[in-house]
């Protein structure tokens, strides 16, 4: 079949062509971290700030601190995470808002951190690996472990209402801190956070 | 002349009409069931990988769902729960719908548009991937699994208000598995209101409209769960409603655990074409088609599952019972919208058509037979070349999940599942992957049957 090379069909076809090969790149733009972006409405990089920087001052306010280091003869207390259960509707990290208050809290100078449970396991492992393999002078023993007067636990519950396309998210993250002398809660930190998150119906 | 200059124009028109109007290429699905039918899932998720690009950007939700299921009857659950993040996001981003495809549905088929996926095929997801977790080790994200589906079934109920003609809003099967889910983690309460539920909708809504009634189990479930919470008003009525099951010893003893075997049966229903034609006076022939769930027969009727305690030599038996009929639940969802995909292919031909008259007159007032005969002709062949129905579908979904309950001491088991007929004959027999399980604790151990 012989196509007569006329402008307009060469110039559909240009368009076809334009259009079938016009997909790009990923788009890069590098942004300050502490930049609020919302994208899709899920719990993000902004909600665990808002949450730790909120945890942060109300835990470092609190008397819990002083009230230790008065019954104990200026000792610092020792905190452990537990755990941080989430009870939400979304698979939140919650080591990020975590790792945010230990850094602040021990960054202060008022409050010591000991490994947590997992962290524990992996270094006593070590030390049994030192035991067979360290020379004697370098080699750490078994015994010396710093014990915790606190436990750090928490929950992270939701509550999602939507309906045709309007969704009203609420967070709510509880932190607290129990003395594992005697199971007292010496502080409970909380933050919540709602968002309207809205979906266009229509788009081009 | 005019033939010269439209001839190529018309080509193209057609070519570009023809790739977008496609629903994706699934001419491997045979020899991938042949793989499944062999229990090769492995190789069944290459060839499906192998084939992506047939699914092209409108049909990406179509080849997640497959890869997430396939990768799912895999055991490769963490790969499956990637495939089924994707599509659930996917699925989102779609609520909000092209304007521009939605009226190139109305020019070509409803192909153009992206498909999104049920309302069914969305819950179906969640569960999936609260297994997954299951499967993983990782409950507390098993349990985030069981929530998002808790809301979306929501969200469901509340979009079709009460009274509305039967769609889709409630999820029997999804609610028990979810208050297994809240009862591992020690969340009584939200067990016992997903039991409830469950049973609810089996009696109000299964039992109506596919013909499956509660479970044993799920009543087993509920009393259990009632008299763990003291809802003693409750318990009354649940034995008021069953009093066979209420009388019966319950199975839970001591510190058993329980295994609870979801079979995967058969092979779900197929969305297929319906079509007929209308020869018009002018000559014109109109073409209509319309898609309906057509469901592939499969033998096997039920499990019969014996456990054997390695430790004790002492052998358990149960049995799989019906409790979600997929291929009834999509057949039924389809049927209650195919009104209006009907009506939107009438107008869809009949525009076409009035096009079609409208155009043709104008080359003969022009005094143009040639052009008007090359109208005549590319507008019929559109017309019947492009108007297709909707095919697209989850395609790997089995036609059914049926599911047995064995309350067991803990210890080491090895097992064998043997497939009945609907007669109880022996179709033959399976080993199931031998497993450990602790005091209290519950286990979700997924098969699946194509036979």
């Amino acid at each position: 079949m012989k196509i007569p090379r006329n402008g307009s069909t060469l110039l559909l076809m240009g368009l076809v062509v334009l259009i079938c090969s016009c997909a790009t790149g990923p788009k890069v733009q590098r942004m300050g971290a502490d930049s609020t972006v919302d994208v899709s409405g899920r719990w993000n990089d902004a909600d665990s700030r808002m949450v730790a920087e909120e945890m942060i001052q109300d835990c470092l306010e609190r008397p819990w601190v002083d009230n230790f280091r008065a019954a104990h003869g200026q000792k610092v207390p020792a905190v452990v995470v537990g755990s941080v259960k989430n009870r939400s509707s979304e698979h939140i990290n919650v080591q990020t808002f975590i790792k945010n208050l230990e850094r602040a809290l021990l960054n202060s100078g008022r409050v010591r951190f000991v490994a947590s449970k997992g962290e524990r396991e992996e270094i006593r492992e070590e030390r049994l690996d030192m035991a067979h393999h360290a020379s004697e002078e370098t080699m750490k023993g078994p015994g010396q472990e710093y014990g915790a007067d606190f436990m750090l636990i928490g929950t992270i519950n939701s509550i999602r209402d939507e309906v045709k396309g309007t969704a009203v998210m609420y967070y709510q993250v509880n932190l607290e801190l129990v003395s594992l002398e005697n199971n007292v809660k010496s502080w409970i930190g909380e933050k919540q956070i709602k968002k309207l998150i809205t979906r266009p119906s229509f788009s081009w | 002349m005019h033939i010269q200059r439209a001839l190529p124009i018309g080509l193209i028109c057609f070519f570009v009409l023809a790739v977008a109007a496609c629903a994706p290429m699934v001419q491997y699905y045979p020899q991938m069931n042949e793989l499944m039918v062999h229990q090769d899932y492995d190789a069944a998720l290459e060839l499906h990988r192998k084939h992506k690009l047939n699914f092209g950007k409108r049909n990406e939700v179509l080849y997640y769902l497959d890869e997430g299921l396939l990768a799912h009857f895999a055991g490769r659950y963490a790969e499956s729960n990637e495939s089924f993040t994707t599509a659930e996001r996917l699925m989102e981003d779609l609520y909000t719908r092209s304007i521009s495809q939605a009226a190139a549905s109305f020019l070509i088929n409803d192909n153009t548009m992206a498909y999104r996926g049920e309302d069914f095929e969305s819950a179906l997801v969640n569960m999936f991937m609260a297994l997954n977790y299951v499967g993983l080790g990782q409950w507390e994200d098993a349990l985030v699994e069981a929530r998002k589906v808790d809301s979306k079934l929501t969200t469901f109920n509340v979009q079709y208000p009460a009274g509305k003609k039967n769609v889709y809003k409630e999820d029997a099967f999804i609610r028990f598995i979810m208050g297994i889910l809240y009862e591992s983690a020690g969340e009584e309460n939200d067990a016992f209101i997903s039991f409830r539920q469950s049973e609810q909708i089996y009696r109000q809504d299964y039992r109506a409209n596919y013909g499956v009634s509660a479970p044993e189990m799920v009543i087993e479930k509920l009393i259990e769960s009632a008299k763990s919470m003291g809802f003693s008003s409750e318990l009354g009525q649940i034995r008021n409603a069953y009093p066979a099951v209420s009388r019966r010893k319950p199975p839970h003893i001591g510190n058993s655990a329980e295994v609870y075997l979801l079979d995967y049966n058969g092979r779900g229903a197929e969305k297929v074409e319906r079509f007929f034609f209308i020869p018009m006076p002018d000559r014109y022939v109109l073409k209509f088609a319309y898609p309906e769930f057509e469901k592939r027969p499969f033998s096997v009727a039920g499990c019969r599952i014996d456990l054997k305690n390695t430790q004790t030599g002492q052998q358990y038996t149960t049995r799989t019972v019906l409790a979600e009929d997929l291929s009834s639940i999509a057949q039924l969802n389809l049927k209650n919208r195919i009104g209006r995909i009907q009506a939107k292919a009438v107008a869809r031909v009949t525009a076409k058509y009035l096009l079609a008259k409208e155009a043709e007159k104008k080359a003969l007032r022009d005094g143009d037979k040639d052009l008007a005969k090359i109208i005549r002709f590319t507008f019929q062949t559109y017309m019947i070349a492009f108007e297709n129905a909707d095919v697209r579908h989850w395609r790997l979904l089995p036609a059914q999940i049926q599911v047995a309950r064995a309350v067991i001491p803990a210890g080491d088991y090895q097992g064998v599942i043997q497939l009945l007929d609907n007669k109880g004959n022996s179709l033959g027999t399976r080993p199931l992957a031998s497993f450990s399980i602790q005091e209290n604790e519950k286990k979700l151990i997924p098969f699946r049957t194509m036979e």
